[in-house]
């Protein structure tokens, strides 16, 4: 087996996790593709260091580490229309912990949120409507908008 | 009630964020904890719902190879990299309504008329252009024969300008940190001058490009 056909095979059999890691992260597609075939490419000057059993830890790692330095790079008000941490904050949690968060924060808004908050929290996250847009929807005011969705926050933060 | 304005405050902010400056946005979300933590909430909101995307949208470990073979593997591949060159660029021709284009003037014609394929300028549309089987996602230039025209491909700024850079013995720096991420298509003559490859980018949307001294300037 020569070293091409190891790195395939490593790339094969992470890929998936890793850009997921990276499509949670980073809010564009195409620059998340980036950040994990960088993560490759760095493997491959530095010819396949790996440690043994530790390998898909330090391949989401270094995952991570390149979203934040590429979110890092972003320019603040573009750092805060796409909601990513405006501070230097280093999450030290294990990735599976802060996915796994994530995938209670989504259950409690499936299952455990009330109209019409989770349509406004729909609406904002997964179809990224602005509020003003929302509220056009749904015809109710702006500032009815922004209450709903404080009310949806703090019960998401209350039940995780 | 005075930290739910200010968390309203921020809201207005997440629609219009132009409209105010960098210090009002990180004074608003940082007034109290109540809202910083707020905001912390709406991050994980964010990142939750674009992990459920993520998550329903396919993978596509093969095309992700190939891209990477591609860009990264194909330094003993010379010959069958620059047929794919050519071929991309007998593509951007043909769709620039030069349907006589043959392979055999390809050579002579990406060295005089670079102006039908400076026309190309694609922004974040790598998808699109996989599907119509022009993406070819080259930036290494080590890989290309140096005469060869080195096809960047809806590839960042920086990354683009840092190779042409580093070829006529320029420093980049960029003025306008935006334009860092902006993805453009571009081919690159490594036979022209200098001055005649800022002219072709000087129709990048968004950006102007400026040699000052041994520097590459760009607002």
């Amino acid at each position: 087996m020569n070293d091409k056909s190891i790195l395939e095979g490593l790339f094969r059999q992470h890929y998936g996790k890793m850009i997921h890691l990276a499509r949670t992260l980073l809010h564009d597609d195409a620059e998340a593709q980036d950040v994990v075939q960088d993560v490759f490419a760095r493997l491959l000057e530095n010819r396949y260091q790996m440690t043994g059993n530790k390998t898909e830890a330090y391949l989401m790692s270094a995952v991570r580490n390149g979203c934040i330095n590429h979110i890092r790079k972003m320019q603040l008000r573009e750092r805060f229309k796409h909601l990513h941490p405006l501070d230097e904050v280093n999450d030290s949690r294990p990735i599976e912990e802060v996915l796994a968060e994530l995938d209670r924060i989504n259950a409690i808004v499936d299952g455990q949120i009330e109209e019409p908050q989770r349509t406004i929290f729909r609406l904002r996250f997964d179809e990224e409507l602005t509020f003003q847009e929302i509220a056009t929807r749904l015809d109710m005011s702006v500032g009815a908008v922004y209450k709903y969705l404080r009310q949806c926050i703090n019960r998401i933060k209350s039940l995780i | 009630m005075e930290t739910n304005n200010n968390i309203d405050r921020l809201l207005d902010m997440l629609d219009h964020p132009e409209r105010y400056s960098e210090q009002e946005i990180m004074d608003t979300v940082n007034r109290d904890d109540e809202t910083r933590e707020f905001y912390r909430s709406l991050t994980q909101a964010a990142r939750a719902r674009r992990s459920q995307r993520s998550l329903s949208q396919p993978v596509d470990e093969d095309k992700a190879w190939e891209q990477f073979e591609q860009t990264h593997l194909t330094a003993q591949k010379h010959e069958r990299l620059w047929l794919r060159v050519a071929a991309t660029v007998l593509g951007v021709l043909m769709m620039s309504g030069i349907a006589w284009a043959t392979v055999y003037t390809v050579r002579h014609l990406t060295a005089t008329d670079t102006s039908k394929q400076k026309t190309e300028k694609v922004a974040n549309t790598s998808q699109t252009e996989a599907e119509a089987g022009t993406n070819l996602g080259v930036a290494d230039s080590s890989a290309v024969e140096d005469e060869a025209p080195v096809v960047f491909d809806n590839t960042p700024l920086e990354q683009m300008l840092d190779e042409i850079a580093a070829y006529y013995g320029m420093t980049v720096e960029f003025q306008n940190d935006d334009a860092r991420n902006l993805r453009f298509h571009f081919v690159w003559n490594k036979g022209d001058g200098l001055e005649k490859v800022l002219e072709d980018m000087s129709h990048f949307e968004s950006v102007s490009i400026e040699q000052t001294g041994n520097r590459l300037i760009v607002q």
